[in-house]
């Protein structure tokens, strides 16, 4: 089971928190933006 | 009931703003949840946890700004998946050079690499695996570490079902054949079906299904 450990490793690891930051600014973003329809 | 409570509840003030901003924070919600899939995905393209990082991020940005092709009920990771495959290969076009590193910055990538019974040894592993092909790579990641169906992991890479299994036959043989290389005698073909993961049964179609 070595690929799954391999993969299994990083799905254990917590997400980072740039991706929480991110997330959070995409989100306070298109909230700013209230007729945002994606493209 | 009041007229004027009537008038109250029958025109809600924020009632679009409100629905978008609870499908946003949903979203949100999903994408967060499949983070630690497109970390692993990313990984094992690019052999480099930071590399990989900065697709994620790329991936997120994207996934965010298309929300609007993405038809809900379908399936979000293999959504994003097809995503980050697309920035990863439109930038591997651009610059070769950046996955020439392979073996090395993969290995070094992920230290924490369990301690491991048996003879072979967990960097080799990774090393062959990054010798795949990168078509066969991921097919082998999108299926047997994922745990995709072969008709997702299809999708995601744009080829026939036919040709995502036969690009997993060819990459467990090729990896059984570098491990067993570099690693020693008795490395068994046995063993290396149950090292990577994919104890799927039928081999599949021998022949290689046109690509």
């Amino acid at each position: 089971m070595q690929l799954r450990s391999i993969y299994d490793d990083i799905l254990a690891q917590p997400v980072p928190a740039r991706f929480l930051d991110l997330l959070q600014k995409l989100e306070s973003a298109s909230s700013a933006r209230p007729s945002k329809d994606g493209i | 009931m009041s007229e004027a409570q009537k008038e109250k509840t029958g025109k809600p003030p924020l009632g679009e703003p409100k629905r978008e901003g609870a499908a946003r924070l949903r979203l949100t919600a999903d994408l967060l949840a499949v983070i630690p899939n497109l970390r692993a995905f990313g990984v094992s393209l690019c052999g480099n946890v930071d590399h990989a990082d900065d697709l994620v991020q790329e991936t997120l940005v994207k996934a965010w700004s298309n929300i609007g092709s993405f038809s809900e009920g379908t399936n979000l990771r293999a959504w994003l998946f097809t995503i980050l495959r697309n920035i990863y290969y439109s930038e591997y076009r651009k610059k070769r050079r950046e996955v020439s590193d392979s073996d090395g910055a993969f290995a070094a990538s992920l230290s924490a690499a369990p301690a491991q019974g048996g003879h072979m040894d967990l960097l080799d592993f990774r090393a062959a695996l990054q010798k795949l092909p990168s078509d066969q790579r991921e097919a082998l990641i999108l299926i047997g570490a994922s745990g995709l169906s072969y008709d997702e992991a299809a999708s995601i890479c744009g080829c026939a079902i036919g040709t995502m299994k036969s690009r997993v036959n060819r990459a467990r043989n090729r990896l059984a054949e570098l491990l067993s290389v570099t690693s020693g005698e008795d490395f068994g073909h046995e063993s290396a079906w149950q090292a990577i993961g994919l104890s799927i049964t039928g081999h599949g179609p021998e022949q290689d299904s046109g690509e």
